[in-house]
């Protein structure tokens, strides 16, 4: 009989020591929250500068890449339709065409090497880009042992911080005439493309 | 605010909404660090803000989940703090002062302090460790068995039965000092 009065009693006392420990939060037990809030800010003040950088860099990479892309185009354009204007309509024997023929004032020279407009400057620059890798580009002229047809182009493009080139390069030995087209797109990324072709007539 | 939503608010840096969830979470999980470390454990509830902080973007999970995250990581910045000092917090000998405390002589005001939050866990923390977590986080507390489980790295029926031998042993203790502090303090509220 005690002893179950005993139990029952010990249960409300273990009943009221729990209530206790779920008592609502005190004053004093909030000591903290300055302190935490303040962590927060140093954490997630940095996240939301990040988050809004990371939305204009975003918008700003889109407007570079479609820009780079369109550059690319066009110069591949400029070069295929200069390729075929090339082969029509030959130059003086022993002179070689170098360039795109898109009505830029490019000078015929022996040597082939000329200075190309590229869409370098076309592009939008991002401040503080840098240049990335280059991949490699080669173009190989067409070429037979009696005739060297030779090109020479040249075409680049980059983003924020990337470049892509190609140049083909080629002497004109003897008689004949060349055309040479290239391009070159770029992208914020960093990488870059290129391609280039030329053919060579000879007679 | 609901703690769900402050939790996503809140891991897209609103301020206003971790303020929130530090309010739903902290007094629970300060009360959790009394019971393992007990007065450091302000110190160590500063230690698991910052790393919950730190790690809240990466959290995955329900208000629920939070809490028990919550909770594990103060747990386990606890167990560095004891490990670092080298020590249990509080000897076996608490229960016996906290229940002898209120004596025949003391004002009803001392009896309504022995029934302060602080020595009722206290004397939880007298228990067992794996007892006083176990009443703590299923009773007190109420997490469910899974997440309090998780809590712990235990099996849900581990942390059961802890528990209940945990509640048993509360009793015992109450029943053993003859002591009518709680009695004394429930009526007084009463």
């Amino acid at each position: 009989m005690d002893d179950a009065r005993g139990s029952r009693e010990s249960d409300a006392g273990v009943a009221r020591l729990l209530a206790a420990a779920r008592a609502p939060a005190h004053e004093s037990e909030w000591g903290g929250e300055d302190d935490a809030l303040a962590a927060f800010r140093r954490v997630h003040g940095g996240v939301h500068a990040r988050a809004a950088f990371t939305g204009k860099a975003s918008r700003r990479w889109l407007r570079v890449t479609l820009a780079s892309v369109a550059v690319g185009g066009i110069a591949a354009g400029v070069a295929l339709f200069g390729s075929d204007l090339g082969g029509g309509s030959a130059p003086a024997p022993g002179v070689s065409v170098v360039g795109p023929q898109s009505g830029s004032p490019g000078v015929p020279t022996r040597t082939g090497a000329s200075p190309q407009p590229t869409p370098d400057a076309a592009q939008p620059q991002l401040p503080g880009g840098q240049p990335g890798p280059t991949p490699p580009a080669s173009a190989t002229p067409d070429s037979t042992p009696t005739t060297v047809g030779t090109s020479s182009s040249s075409g680049g493009g980059n983003g924020s911080n990337s470049n892509g080139r190609a140049k083909g390069h080629g002497k004109a030995l003897g008689k004949g005439n060349g055309n040479g087209g290239g391009n070159g797109n770029g992208n914020s990324s960093g990488q870059g493309n290129g391609s280039a072709g030329g053919n060579g007539q000879g007679n | 605010m609901d703690l769900a939503a402050a939790l996503d608010d809140a891991r897209l840096g609103d301020e206003e909404a971790f303020r929130a969830l530090y309010r739903a979470v902290h007094p629970a999980l300060l009360r959790y660090l009394r019971v393992l470390v007990g007065e450091d454990a302000e110190d160590v509830a500063s230690e698991a803000w910052l790393q919950i902080v730190r790690d809240l973007a990466r959290f995955r999970g329900d208000g629920d989940g939070l809490r028990a995250w919550c909770l594990t990581i103060a747990r386990h910045r606890a167990l560095d703090h004891l490990r670092g000092a080298r020590r249990r917090p509080l000897s076996v000998a608490v229960p016996e002062s906290l229940l002898q405390r209120p004596g025949p002589d003391d004002t009803a005001a001392s009896a309504l302090d022995a029934l302060a939050t602080v020595s009722a866990l206290e004397l939880i923390a007298a228990l067992p460790a794996d007892q006083a977590e176990a009443v703590y986080l299923r009773v007190v507390l109420g997490l469910d068995a899974r997440h309090a489980a998780q809590v712990l790295g235990k099996r849900p029926g581990a942390v059961r039965t802890a528990a209940h031998r945990g509640l048993r042993r509360l009793a015992d203790l109450l029943a053993e000092s003859g002591s009518d502090t709680f009695r004394a303090c429930g009526a007084e509220r009463e």
